[in-house]
């Protein structure tokens, strides 16, 4: 799959879409620190995203949770998660992490390279290798909104330094009749932390009060910042936000674009792909699809996309006709 | 002047959006201010993209809304206004291609229609493809302006927003096109060959108040009308 500047991945639920941008958030090594609740791996930010009820562990990783393992594979790097002994290791096919001996079908072999090991059924992995093997990404989730909420609460004094949220405060007003003046973090209602936006007129509005669209613009522009990736990976970009809101996202996105910041974006949303490609030349859809668990993609044109839906054919559900 | 489309996602505004950004005009807008008037893009693109750079040029101050009916096209919009008019809209204006109409039958077709969905015009004010009308309907007041689109010049039997691009295009010199339109021509057709250099044209126009003028008297004339505002930017060459 070639990825534009920016790309849309546009199918239906279980079509494939997140699958790809959590491997791409992976690549760079699991074992990164990610802005989702201090001190956790980004493995682990994607652990959250899939635990149900009081289920932990990796296997989820592993096709049918039983597969020997599993790769990630871009720009000739490799990254592998091999199963050996109820233990998943990491390795990579770059210089890094430890060499380490370990039994895999019944046969004693060491591996190379290896920057981390997982668990099936245990939250905590241990990391070998911390630091970035290729360039970095950022994972933007709906399901990742409080864990990034609480990473922000615990960086506060050093994002206020960065001098970026009043910017960001100012560009969210964009979306809303009032002037917003600066995002901060501080005792007000009832003596508790909560994170607040300032008002021109000097009030403050807790984040939470403002509706989950412009919660989770602000929260995404904030992560961002203190990530800088040259990867930007949004999904279900279309939740949760007003038209108005996923214009000014989609403006934002192409000024990313600009700076050389690779998008990628999933949505099930045929407006929120006509609207963000309809705003940057560099854009591109590719509809994705699983048949027996291969994932098929197609590129698409914006002008065929609306071909085809002014012509009644729904192209998230029609895999067979494009 | 600010551009804030009723529809954000509909392929008006996110033509108005994309130009906006990509010629930096700042001029599409998500912010919703309170509106001095209205404008109904009836003909869609590329009527809405030209509405983005003239209002670069036109009174940066205030905000208008814009629509682009789903339906219907051409002067059948003013069947809609009884739906436009809200509290606080005063001005509508409707940007319009001339087809093979004479500019007479299109202002009868406009009072008749107007008529019909029960406003009365008070007073008028016909500079040709430019018509101004002062209507009332029910209570209120409003102001009605139509901008034709056409140039005499161009000797075709249709006559629409492309002729003005097209004129654009050969006073920037670009894209070879030759004055030779007669009446076999299109316009439309014409303006097509050209489009890897339509972005170029747009640039061009956003460069030059003073082209935007010539080339587009009516249509800047309407707009600045709408938004309330006499003087045209001033820091525009």
């Amino acid at each position: 799959m070639e990825l534009a500047p920016l790309t849309i991945l546009l199918g239906a639920n279980n079509s494939g879409k997140s699958s790809i941008l959590e491997a791409l958030f992976l690549g760079p090594n699991p074992f990164r620190e990610a802005p989702y609740i201090p001190s956790y791996y980004a493995v682990m930010a994607v652990h959250s995203i899939h635990k149900t009820l009081e289920s932990e562990g990796y296997a989820f990783l592993l096709y049918n949770y039983t597969a020997d393992e599993a790769h990630i594979e871009y720009d000739g790097y490799t990254l592998k998660f091999l199963r050996s002994d109820g233990e998943i290791l990491v390795t990579t096919n770059k210089e890094a992490g430890q060499s380490r001996q370990t039994t895999i079908r019944g046969q004693g072999t060491t591996i190379h390279n290896v920057i981390g090991v997982l668990y099936d059924s245990q939250l905590e992995p241990i990391g070998l290798e911390r630091k970035l093997i290729t360039d970095d990404s950022l994972l933007i989730s709906p399901n990742l909104a409080k864990e990034g909420l609480a990473y922000m609460r615990y960086r506060w004094a050093s994002i206020m330094n960065m001098r970026v949220c009043r910017k960001i405060a100012k560009d969210a007003s964009q979306f809303s009749r009032d002037e917003y003046d600066d995002v901060t973090i501080e005792p007000f209602l009832g003596g508790k932390l909560a994170m607040y936006v300032y008002m021109s007129d000097g009030r403050r509005i807790r984040l939470g009060d403002l509706g989950e669209g412009i919660q989770n613009y602000i929260g995404a522009r904030i992560l961002f910042e203190v990530q800088r990736p040259k990867i930007l990976l949004w999904d279900d970009i279309e939740s949760h936000l007003n038209p108005r809101i996923l214009v000014g996202i989609g403006e934002w996105l192409s000024d990313l674009v600009d700076q050389d910041i690779q998008v990628i974006l999933t949505t099930h949303s045929l407006e929120a792909a006509k609207v963000i490609v309809g705003l940057n030349e560099k854009a591109e859809i590719i509809v994705a699809s699983l048949s027996e668990g291969v994932l098929e993609a197609k590129k698409i044109k914006s002008a065929d996309l609306e071909k085809l839906v002014e012509a009644g054919v729904d192209i998230r559900v029609a895999e067979s006709i494009i | 002047m600010k551009l804030y489309p009723l529809a954000p996602t509909s392929r008006t505004a996110i033509n108005m959006f994309g130009i906006s950004r990509r010629l930096k005009l700042g001029v599409a807008t998500t912010k919703p201010d309170a509106l001095e008037g209205l404008v109904i893009v009836s003909d869609g693109t590329p009527d809405d993209v030209v509405v983005s750079v003239i209002s670069y040029h036109v009174n940066g101050k205030t905000t208008v809304g814009v629509v682009k009916p789903l339906e219907t096209r051409g002067l059948g919009a003013i069947q809609l206004i009884p739906t436009y008019l809200r509290p606080g809209i005063r001005k509508i204006m409707l940007l319009t291609d001339q087809d093979e109409k004479t500019l007479e039958a299109m202002r009868e077709e406009a009072l008749q229609r107007l008529g019909t969905v029960g406003a009365q015009v008070v007073r008028e004010v016909d500079e040709g493809r430019l018509k101004v009308w002062e209507c009332v309907h029910g209570a209120r007041g409003f102001q009605f302006i139509v901008a034709i689109s056409g140039i005499d010049e161009f000797g075709t039997a249709k006559h629409s927003i492309e002729d003005h691009l097209l004129k654009a295009a050969m006073t920037f010199n670009v894209g070879g096109i030759q004055w030779c339109l007669d009446v076999r021509g299109d316009s439309k057709e014409e303006w097509m060959s050209i489009a890897p250099h339509h972005l170029e044209v747009f640039g061009l126009l956003r460069g030059s108040y003073k082209s935007v003028c010539e080339v587009f008297p009516q249509q800047v004339k309407g707009l600045k009308c709408v938004s309330g505002e006499d003087n045209p930017r001033d820091d525009v060459s």
